[in-house]
């Protein structure tokens, strides 16, 4: 049993081990406790926990992340359409407030969850837990988690994500990763949206953003995409949806390894 | 953004750390919390500071100050076997200029210390206002 939730725990599952407790070491006068702890460790023990779920149901689990109206939802309409039929997906939407992101997956037949945060900026582990469990885990393949519209707080709070997929629009300007750079550091993949606007947008430059994204380090692939036009790549026009979506079997591949399938 | 629920994640890690000792220890009172903070943990020391002096009240720490040892962000370049000191959004070794670097510091976000008054020693003033001060920091 898990002893946070009382949800079944995956048997043979490591317990999440309190790394606080061993790193307190006591010193003489003048009572100064030295310690080492950092100040997300809830929320990563929490996160190692969600994980754990996860991996008990083989769920792939993608973060996006981004600016509000970025098109994290379009996005993950164009997704639905494009693999529903194939693969079972679910959606996990954080908002400040409003249930239309959900409302609007819901319309596409997937399973979907809202959080409505009030005041909080970006969701936490806590929360996903809680909505993980108003899911049935065993009916999904692919869990998106669409993030509160932010390119602040949401990078620094672990879910239990596999990924990261950060999105930024070409109305955005090139420049946001220079601007963000906590935000697109933690980026497993960057995403270029909007991009049939691009010929509209003459002062965004794809290399000049990627080039930014470098610079922090990173090595996360940087494809752009459009959501309103996803088949237009045959027409030679935009990228339509064609690299995000080869990414996404991508990891689906990575994840589903030839092993029996465990009770 | 979030300082106060940092503040608040802050105060528990307190809290444990003392419930942690032995009773002596644990009847005393905190008068100073150190953290170690970096650019790249994404939280603002300034936020932070402010948040700090609204979420300690009726906590242990209620008259405890807050100290932010600030930790610059260095990047290791193993071709160049360098480290550089870099700012946030440019992880670049000085050297060569690579981007292809790992980053050794700055991300820090963590409890380092907490003291506590001598519990033989004279008892801490009643009262204090913490506002009186907040402005030393
Ligand atoms: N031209 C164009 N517009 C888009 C595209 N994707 C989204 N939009 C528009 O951008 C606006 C915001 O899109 P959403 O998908 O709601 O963005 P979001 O990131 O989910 O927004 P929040 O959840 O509020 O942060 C809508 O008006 C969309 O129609 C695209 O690929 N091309
Ligand atoms: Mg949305
Ligand atoms: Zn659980
Ligand atoms: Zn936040
Ligand atoms: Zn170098």
């Amino acid at each position: 049993m898990c002893t946070e939730c009382g949800c079944p725990f995956p048997p043979g599952m490591v317990k999440i081990t309190t790394a606080a407790q061993k790193a307190v070491n006591l010193v003489a006068p003048p009572h100064t406790l030295e310690l080492h702890t950092s100040l997300m460790r809830a929320n990563v023990e929490t996160a190692a926990h969600n994980r754990a779920h996860f991996a008990w149901a083989d769920v792939l689990v993608i973060n996006l992340m981004s600016a509000p109206g970025s098109g994290k939802t379009s996005l993950l309409e164009a997704t639905i359409e494009a693999l529903g039929n194939r693969v079972r997906i679910g959606v996990i939407e954080g908002d400040l407030e409003t249930e239309n992101d959900a409302a609007r997956i819901r319309a596409k037949g997937v399973p979907a969850v809202q959080i409505t945060t009030g005041q909080a900026c970006h969701l936490d582990a806590t929360m996903i837990h809680g909505a993980l469990h108003q899911l049935d885990l065993s009916q999904i393949d692919l869990l998106f988690i669409e993030n509160v519209g932010n390119l602040v707080c949401p990078a620094g709070f672990d879910l239990g994500q596999d990924a990261n997929v950060v999105l930024l629009s070409v109305t955005e300007g090139d420049d946001k990763p220079s601007k963000y750079p906590v935000m697109f550091r933690a980026a497993d993949l960057v995403l270029l949206t909007k991009a049939d606007l691009a010929p509209h947008m003459d002062d965004f430059s794809l290399d000049r953003a990627t080039s930014n994204i470098r610079r922090l380090a990173n090595d996360a692939p940087v494809h752009a995409v459009s959501a309103r036009r996803p088949n237009s790549l045959t027409q030679g026009l935009t990228p339509g949806l064609t690299p995000w979506l080869d990414w996404l079997e991508g990891e689906l591949d990575r994840r589903s390894f030839p092993m029996e399938d465990t009770p | 953004m979030h300082e106060l629920s940092i503040c608040q994640s802050l105060l528990k890690e307190v809290a444990r750390a003392i419930a942690n000792q032995s009773e002596v220890q644990s009847k005393a009172v905190v008068t100073a919390v150190d953290i170690a903070l970096g650019p790249l943990s994404g939280v603002d020391p300034g936020q932070l500071l402010r948040a700090f002096e609204l979420a300690r009240w009726g906590t242990l720490a209620e008259t405890a100050v807050l100290r932010i040892e600030p930790v610059p962000v260095t990047v290791w370049c193993a071709e160049c076997e360098t480290e550089s000191t870099v700012p946030p959004n440019a992880l670049v070794c000085s050297m060569c200029g690579t981007w292809r670097v790992s980053l050794r510091s700055g991300a820090d976000l963590s409890l380092r210390s907490v003291t506590l008054s001598d519990p033989d020693g004279p008892a801490p003033k009643e009262g204090t206002c913490p506002e009186e001060k907040a402005d030393v920091y």
